[in-house]
């Protein structure tokens, strides 16, 4: 795994504390997790920190990143948020992408009863780096 | 003396239920998904909402916000080399891309059965997969042809072991078959309603699912579940 990936770790983990706190606040005042759309609309590339787009949002939820807060002015990765509610309990994971020499890098952090979401940095290729796989 | 037998007391229960393995109403507003006949409760992702339904409601998927329902892979929900159907109710708001109605998929390789509307033919079809990730088997529903959006359609989709056929039809209407070029496999994909692993989300309503492990369904069970196009409820009795 290329080095500058266990940069990314380290700089998530950094913040890490503020994304749960701000996940657990949204969830005490409406009931769910937050749903976060794409930080970026393309991962960054090369380890080169840019700016999050704090007003995105998926359809039909109001609330975005400024309104929820958590996340550090400028990302190596870029992020979203999958939320679920279960037989288990509610949960979400945190998705993560980087683009290094040309392949797409993902990793995935489950809060939540459903561990198997969870995935250590994978390069995704074919059908998968282009979101497929029908 | 005499009896009078009382025909709905004693009715005889629907053969429908024979190898039933889960049957999702999809009534539900948010958050899990019953199954009413298995033990395959569906885990809400990125909050599936819900609408008017065939029958009652539906769950509504906005593909825009990566919605879908899934289950972990199980032995009940595990297929192969067996026969199995599904049946489901659906409805298009839009035919942007390959939209998921229902597969068991984790990535290109790992995945077993898939139900979609397809864009580029613009059809229905039902493929199965061998434990590469091989397509082996696919049913286009080309004698339907082309569906609308805002209209509910019934769609039934199979796998016959014996003849080694994979079939699909809409509305009860005649059965588009494709043969079987390798071995279906049982994989460890995830069960998902609305999308694969990643992609393909449906955006639309899906309702009244079932999934049985068993031949084909008969003419008559069939006629059942379609009603004429007005769709029947679980248990068919």
């Amino acid at each position: 795994m290329p080095n500058l990936l266990d940069e990314i770790t380290t700089r998530l983990g950094a913040q890490w504390g503020y994304l749960t706190q701000a996940q657990e606040a949204y969830r005490a005042a409406h009931g769910a997790y937050y749903q976060g759309a794409w930080t970026h609309t393309e991962a960054p590339t090369g380890g080169a920190e840019v700016a999050p787009d704090l007003d995105s949002h998926p359809l039909g939820q109001q609330a975005t990143w400024r309104d929820v807060g958590g996340l550090p002015t400028t990302m190596a990765a870029r992020l979203r948020i999958d939320t679920y509610d279960g037989p288990h309990g509610a949960g979400y994971v945190v998705v993560m992408q980087t683009r290094l020499d040309g392949v797409l890098w993902e990793r995935r952090v489950n809060v939540g009863a459903e561990t198997e979401r969870e995935s250590e940095w994978r390069p995704l290729f074919g059908e998968d780096a282009e979101e497929g796989g029908d | 003396m005499s009896f009078i037998l009382n025909p709905y007391r004693y009715a005889a229960p629907s053969s429908i239920l024979t190898n039933l393995v889960s049957y999702w109403q999809l009534e539900e507003a948010s958050g899990t998904r019953f199954d009413y006949h298995g033990t395959n409760d569906l885990t809400d992702n990125n909050t599936v909402t819900q609408a008017t339904g065939k029958l009652g409601n539906a769950a509504q998927f906005t593909a825009a916000n990566s919605e879908s329902l899934t289950r972990a892979d199980n032995a009940s929900l595990s297929t192969g080399d067996i026969d199995f159907c599904f049946w489901a109710w659906v409805y298009l708001d839009t035919k942007t891309g390959v939209m998921i109605v229902l597969t068991k998929n984790n990535s290109a390789t790992v995945r077993e059965f898939l139900l979609r509307y397809n864009n580029g033919p613009d059809r229905f079809e039902f493929l199965i997969y061998d434990s590469g990730g091989n397509i082996v088997g696919t049913a286009t529903a080309n004698t339907f042809g082309s569906p609308s959006t805002a209209t509910w359609y019934f769609l039934y989709a199979y796998h016959d072991s014996v003849n080694n056929l994979v079939g699909i039809s809409v509305n009860n209407g005649t059965v588009d078959t494709g043969a079987t070029t390798g071995a279906p496999a049982d994989t460890a994909a995830a069960f998902r309603i609305g999308s694969t692993a990643t992609a393909s989300f449906w955006n639309g309503r899906i309702d009244s699912v079932g999934f049985k492990k068993a031949p084909l369904l008969t003419s008559g069970e069939l006629a059942t579940l379609f009603n004429s196009g007005s769709a029947s409820e679980y248990p068919w009795s």
